[in-house]
């Protein structure tokens, strides 16, 4: 299964690719939304893990983006942010509308946390 | 027109949400490497646990602040008092067994639920903990947490309380100094107590506020809460 992770922060992204990859996954990492749907053209991922967070162009427009091309329309996607989870309740129903599967406030997230919902996603995708 | 105080709170406010980065660097990299065969495991699990405690005391600081502000919406909501001790319990559980202390939840009685912020509720009662395991206790070997909810006349009482006596008179001194002295509870601890006023600032932005007191025999702190009327009429 190929996860396409966006996220800005380099170090951030290479522990969350390393774990992903030492538990049988295959990654794409993208740092921005625009890096993202190209990344997501070419891997055609399984399961997105998406940061909200982004420069130049926030997750939302990525979010927008993605589910508006008709094979993606049933990917299940993460977010996986700092946003805290006070500021996201004000957005929960376009989340739902967007099909957002999990989210998840990365401060408190541990991999083993970020690692079993992936798994719950790929479950579900299989 | 903005003030010096406010200047000076978005700065420290940046800085703390700044921290966040590299204490997460560290944690989530010591997560990684504790599965690492090759590596000693108890080190790295050391490291991710007192990172995600300082992770979790900026988060809380960076939340009292929000609650406080008049642009933040605060949204008080029926929250479930047994299952938050139980939650918290949880979460502190591996930061007190590295300090060798036990945790024991007291849940004397039936509890309906409580209006509150269950984010904020977490996190003060969290950061209480943590400032509690620091306490010094010399002759005891291995010492006792109790996470208390108990009914009074006033509401709900939530709080942390220790076995070995802490000097109540110092720790409501410290409250008081906390502008002046680097070492606000310099009897009780070394450290400076931040989880305690990150605490009762959310408290406050709760209507409530962080009291020292006693539970049988045992001294600590605690907050009142007022029970959700609604769901008690039907």
């Amino acid at each position: 299964m190929r996860i396409l992770l966006v996220e800005p922060d380099i170090i951030l992204a290479k522990i969350y690719q390393n774990t992903f990859e030492r538990h049988g996954f295959k990654v794409s990492w993208a740092r921005n939304a625009q890096d993202a749907i190209c990344e997501a053209d070419e891997a055609h991922p399984d399961i997105v893990v998406l940061e909200m967070q982004l420069a130049t162009h926030s997750g939302a427009a990525f979010l927008y983006e993605f589910r508006s091309y008709a094979d993606w329309q049933e990917t299940p996607i993460i977010l996986h942010t700092l946003i805290p989870p006070d500021s996201l309740q004000l957005f929960a129903e376009t989340f739902a509308e967007l099909k957002v599967t999990s989210v998840l406030y990365k401060p408190a997230t541990s991999l083993r946390k970020l690692l079993s919902t992936v798994k719950d996603c790929a479950t579900m995708n299989v | 027109m903005v003030t010096a105080e406010e200047s000076h709170q978005a700065l420290l406010r940046s800085i703390a949400e700044q921290l966040k980065m590299p204490l997460m660097y560290i944690a989530r990299q010591a997560e990684f490497y504790r599965t690492e065969e090759t590596i000693e495991p108890t080190t790295f699990r050391d490291m991710q646990i007192n990172a995600d405690m300082a992770l979790r005391l900026v988060d809380s600081y960076i939340l009292g602040l929000d609650l406080s502000t008049k642009q933040f919406n605060l949204q008080l909501e029926p929250v479930s008092i047994s299952s938050t001790l139980y939650d918290v319990a949880h979460d502190l559980t591996p930061l007190l067994r590295q300090r060798n202390t036990e945790l024991q939840l007291v849940l004397a009685g039936r509890y309906g639920e409580v209006m509150a912020h269950k984010q904020g509720l977490m996190a003060a009662l969290y950061n209480v903990g943590s400032v509690l395991s620091e306490i010094e206790a010399p002759d005891v070997e291995k010492r006792t947490i109790r996470i208390v909810a108990h009914h009074t006349p006033a509401g709900i009482i939530a709080g942390m309380y220790v076995d070995e006596s802490i000097p109540t008179p110092s720790l409501a001194r410290g409250k008081a100094s906390q502008h002046n002295a680097r070492q606000p509870f310099a009897e009780a601890t070394a450290q400076t107590g931040a989880g305690i006023f990150v605490a009762d600032a959310i408290f406050a932005s709760m209507n409530t506020r962080l009291r020292f007191g006693r539970f049988r025999g045992n001294h600590g702190l605690a907050a009142t809460l007022q029970p959700n009327r609604q769901l008690q009429l039907v």
